[in-house]
């Protein structure tokens, strides 16, 4: 393994760095394209900051690259308090900006420290793993693992940004889950957090989506139903429990299993109505049907769906997007920037993004199958799930098929932390395969 | 067991790698759909796209067409016209709903108008409404200069030229013209498909409501593309729809006649209609008291209207189209019809009259209650002997005769003419009577129907058609006041109403020729002797009543003239309606006779009174 020092003196891995690069020159250019006004010709200043930011991930890509990932082993505990520490300091002091209270000022810059938690979280579970491996299979370090996850997701919502905090569940999933974490808890976990969700929506959806009545709603809304449902289910879970203990057939293990699992979801569902508002709701699920508010929530998607439908194969050109150019699409230098990316190069360059992110996406990948060790690989999973997701969840928002959460296009939506964060993990991930010549 | 033990030391390669890729497989699969996704959007669905997006930035906005003239007959008056205006409007749909209450209250200090009132033109509604809601008309080039300097401060609000209605001096024709207003909820549900839409203008009576369609014109439209604040980024491509000029009008109203009948009734309440028998044209309509349509029509503001509206006198009634009076003693022209017409007495047969007649144990009195002795029809129709025709009702013609022969004079129906409003009066029989009131007829309402009082209404527009029938010797031609429709550019005459015949007596016609004798014999011996005019040779009748059990009277005169013209054709008949209240000073015959004197010795209403010189004349107050 120890061959092949001459290949490089930096060992870096130019495909990753190439892409990032590339990623980050579109959001340059697609910055420009959102801050340029056609009536006036006037320019916004939005694209000089973000050569600057860009420039600076380059520089923090590099840098990064060449510390040893190793430090980041012994640091976890550090960075993980550190970053909650910041969190709270952000719900106490922080700067509120669209609704929500995530930044924080610091020397006249503001940042997001939740955009950097995302990576103290994906090192300190991936050093809880590694350092547990043996344990892997044990409840306990299951739900210490629990543990972990709670308090970055709980101070995240306080802001409240539903986004980012989502982003840490699928990370916290894949690391789990490649580390080796039994499927059966996992699973358990999964389905209690989408039958949450899922009830938790269906009232809203039937009422004010589907517009029809179904018998679900009173079932979930009422309060006397909800009891009559939690004591039946209650019920059942007694009856299954008694059936472990005394009868001892393997069948009432997995009946207590799935009994749990919609009790839980049940309970959920209800927590989730009692701490969302309706209207934030709305928001999460309008895209099935962005016509029963197209004035309001069901704006940014019509108006997406517009740019990028008429777009066409090789787009309108640049800067020459209607629906971008005539600000018909709020927000488009951050959430929205892949419309106006589709409007104005069109398929193929939406193409071109999904590609490139596909390459990081790879690339991390094969960070993983490089790395030496255990910790190494978790960071990975880690860090290709931050990216993925965040392109999932954001692409999938812009063309109408994922709920609207507000998360950037990272590289290329404008925004510092955000640039800033992405590139730290890029570092990270370019370490880990420099280190495998250093054995 | 062993293995994995082995294994689990350092980590679990095998399950750690078999884990990974379905992570990885997880994306792919998400990846591979994104792309078809994006490839149907884009490429499958994109002609969809494309529309929808041409459609939210692009803003049809439309050019109010310039509404048409209206002239008076002459077409030297212009009596209504169009001065421009600027009007703003505000776009609620183009502005977040949140600031929208912000943007109103701005405008409602910069328009120096209440905030209330902006509210309820943009009711919250009214937010999701991409339509252009008129907030201010007749807005000052200085305030739009002052909006426009900060335009970022008001998205959504935009403003036009827009002109606006000035009515001319002629007050007295109000009720003929109308007016035009803001098209309401109501009408908008009505009229959606004939080419209205919110904040239309149109016409809300008389005239201009009657003819809206053809003095609207056609409001162009300019396609823009807008962006999302409703700001114009350029003109499109599309071809924009020019505006299309309303058409002008031309009254039958002669505006000489016109002002002579209002001045006429010097400030009394009451109605004139001048009419020219030979086409049913309507030379001159007043109603007293009048309103003013541009106190209303310019500024935008209400509370004028609502101040005219309320009043007790009610201007905004068209009393020679919409009030019905008893014709009182011009009634007896009726029963004088139907004694020539049927010969159930002769018409030089004596009547005595002793001042009063007794039908079952009640006394009807005559106006003269020392009685006019013997009287014939020529006679009693002179000194209007209420006694001859009590007689001659009750015993020779009877109720149902007097009804038929009302009824061959046109009274009784609608005559359609061209405003909106008209009312249709009454003309009772025994049959009437009974359905309606659910009382049969008795000999007394015999009586009070022989003298035009009682169940019987007419309205000032109707007498004239009677007057109208008498002249023409049976015929009735629809009355009008449209003469023609012009063109606004070459002022070609593109339409013209022909004289519409709409009823023919069957009364005959040699009839009509002595009931004109009559008359005149009545307009020369009447007494006392007040139709002095030696301009032309008037014939006609008076009446009197007083209605209801309040003091209030109300006065006739119901006449034509020349009665020696060479050409019927020429002649005209003027009725006049005085309503007064307390003291009655039979003004309508004398109206009549200034209004004969200046038409026919081409005067002005000040020379008529001056050359008439009588005595009821030289108390009228002359400008200079």
């Amino acid at each position: 393994m120890e061959i092949n020092r001459s290949r490089s003196f930096f060992n870096l891995d130019f495909t990753l760095l190439i892409a990032v690069m590339m990623l980050m020159v579109i959001g340059v250019l697609f910055v420009f394209s959102s801050s340029y006004n056609p009536v006036t010709n006037a320019i916004g200043d939005e694209y000089i900051k973000q050569i600057y930011w860009a420039l600076m991930g380059l520089v923090i890509i590099i840098s990064i690259g060449f510390i040893n990932y190793n430090l980041y082993y012994d640091l976890a505990y550090i960075l993980y308090l550190g970053s909650l520490f910041l969190l709270v300091i952000t719900l106490l002091f922080g700067r509120v900006v669209n609704n929500s209270k995530s930044w924080l000022g610091i020397f006249g810059l503001g940042i997001q420290p939740s955009e950097f938690a995302k990576i103290t979280f994906v090192i300190f579970l991936s050093f809880f793993y590694s350092s547990r491996i043996s344990d892997i299979k044990k409840l306990t370090t299951f739900l210490v693992s629990l543990v972990i996850l709670a308090p970055p997701v709980f101070l995240i919502l306080r802001q409240p940004d539903f986004g980012t905090a989502l982003v840490f569940i699928p990370i916290y999933f894949a690391i789990s889950f490649v580390s080796g974490v039994p499927a059966r808890y996992l699973i358990f976990l999964g389905s209690v957090s989408l039958l949450s969700i899922l009830l938790g929506v269906i009232p809203l959806y039937f009422n004010r989506i589907v517009g029809e009545v179904s018998f679900l709603v009173p079932l979930l809304t009422d309060p006397s139903n909800q009891l009559i449902v939690i004591g039946f289910l209650s019920f059942f879970i007694v009856l299954e429990i008694f059936g472990i203990v005394f009868l001892k057939h393997p069948l009432y293990k997995k009946a207590l299993y799935v009994t749990s699992i919609i009790l839980l979801g049940f309970v959920g569902g209800i927590e989730f109505r009692a701490f969302l508002k309706e209207y934030q709701i709305m928001r999460f699920i309008t895209f099935l049907n962005p016509q029963v508010d197209p004035q309001g929530a069901g704006w940014n998607i019509i108006q997406s769906l517009n740019a990028i439908g008429s777009g066409g194969i090789t787009g309108k050109g640049y800067l020459q997007g209607q629906q971008s150019q005539l600000r018909y699409i709020p927000m488009q230098n951050t959430d929205f920037i892949f419309s106006i990316i589709a409007e104005e190069w069109g398929f193929l360059g939406g193409m071109l993004v999904l590609i490139l992110y596909a390459v990081v996406i790879f690339r991390s990948y094969v960070t993983f199958l490089r790395s030496n060790d255990l910790f190494g690989c978790l960071i990975s999973v880690g860090i290709m799930t931050y990216f993925g997701f965040h392109f999932v969840l954001n692409v999938g928002m812009n063309i109408g098929i994922m709920p609207i959460t507000g998360i950037p296009l990272l590289f290329i939506s404008y925004g510092g932390s955000s640039i800033l964060a992405a590139s730290v993990a890029s570092g990270i991930l370019v370490n880990i395969q420099r280190k495998r010549f250093m054995f | 067991m062993g293995v994995s033990q082995v294994v689990n030391t350092n980590f679990e390669q095998t399950l750690t790698k078999r884990r990974i890729v379905l992570v990885l497989l997880v994306f792919g699969f998400v990846f591979a759909f994104f792309v078809i996704r994006l490839f149907s959007l884009q490429i499958l669905e994109r002609s969809v796209y494309e529309s929808l997006a041409a459609k939210t930035s692009q803003r049809a906005q439309i050019i109010p067409a310039r509404r048409g003239d209206i002239y008076d007959r002459n077409v030297t008056y212009p009596l209504v016209y169009d001065v421009d205006s600027f009007s703003v409007f505000f776009n609620p749909a183009d502005v977040p709903k949140d600031i929208i209450p912000k943007i109103l209250s701005d405008l409602s200090y910069f328009l120096e108008m209440p905030l209330t009132r902006i509210e309820t033109l943009v009711p919250p509604s009214s937010y999701n409404k991409f339509q252009n809601i008129e907030i201010k008309m007749n807005v000052s080039l200085q305030t739009i200069n002052k909006l426009a300097e900060q335009i970022e401060l008001f998205p959504g609000v935009t403003w036009s030229n827009k002109p606006v209605r000035n009515y001319s001096d002629l007050r007295s024709l109000s009720h003929v013209i109308g007016y035009v207003g803001r098209i309401t909820q109501e009408e908008l549900q009505v009229l959606y498909n004939a080419g209205y839409g919110f904040g239309s203008i149109l016409g809300k009576s008389g005239i201009e409501r009657q003819y809206d369609q053809i003095l609207r014109g056609t409001d162009g439209v300019i396609h823009q593309i807008v962006d999302v604040f409703g700001r114009r980024i350029e003109a499109s491509g599309t071809p924009e729809t020019p505006p299309l000029l309303g058409k002008d009008l031309v009254l039958t109203i002669d505006a000489r006649y016109q002002v002579l009948a209002e001045k006429s009734l010097v400030g009394r309440k009451g109605s004139v209609v001048i009419m020219k028998p030979a086409t049913g044209e309507i030379l001159a309509m007043v109603s007293v008291p009048y309103y003013d349509p541009n106190s209303f029509s310019i500024s935008g503001e209400s509370s004028s209207f609502i101040e005219q509206k309320t009043n007790r006198d009610s201007p905004f009634l068209n009393r020679a189209i919409q009030s019905v009076y008893p014709p009182a003693s011009t009634f007896k022209i009726i029963s004088a019809a139907a004694i020539l017409d049927t010969n159930a007495i002769d018409p030089r047969r004596k009547i005595v009259c002793n001042g009063r007649l007794r039908v079952g144990d009640r006394f009807f009195n005559c106006w003269k209650l020392s009685g006019h002795g013997p009287q014939d029809l020529s006679d009693a129709l002179a000194n209007s002997c209420n006694v001859y025709f009590y007689t001659v009702g009750q015993s020779y013609l009877g109720p149902d005769r007097i009804y038929e022969y009302a009824r061959e004079l046109s009274y009784g129906e609608f005559l359609g003419i061209d405003i909106p409003g008209e009312v249709a009066g009454n003309i009772p029989n025994p049959r009437w009577k009974l359905r309606t009131l659910g009382s049969p007829w008795v000999g007394g309402d015999t009586v009070n129907y022989s003298i035009g009082q009682g169940f019987t209404l007419v309205s000032p527009l109707q007498m004239a058609a009677m007057m109208s029938v008498i002249v023409n010797e049976g015929k009735l031609y629809r009355p009008h006041l449209l003469k023609e429709v012009r063109d606004p550019v070459t002022g070609n005459i593109v339409q013209k109403t022909e004289p519409e015949l709409i009823f023919e007596s069957k009364i005959k016609p040699q009839v009509f020729r002595d009931l004109q004798g009559y008359l005149r014999n009545t307009a020369v011996r009447g007494n006392p002797h007040l139709i002095t005019t030696k301009a032309v040779q008037v014939a006609g009748k008076t009446g009197s009543a007083e209605i209801g059990i309040e003091s209030a009277y109300h006065n006739w005169y119901a006449s034509f003239g020349p009665y020696d013209a060479n050409d019927p054709k020429d002649r005209i008949v003027v009725v006049v309606n005085v309503e007064a209240q307390e003291n009655i000073d039979y003004w309508a015959p004398k109206a009549a006779n200034i209004i004969y004197q200046g038409i026919f010795a081409n005067q002005s209403f000040e020379e008529a009174v001056r050359t008439l010189n009588t005595y009821y004349t030289r108390n009228i107050p002359l400008g200079n």
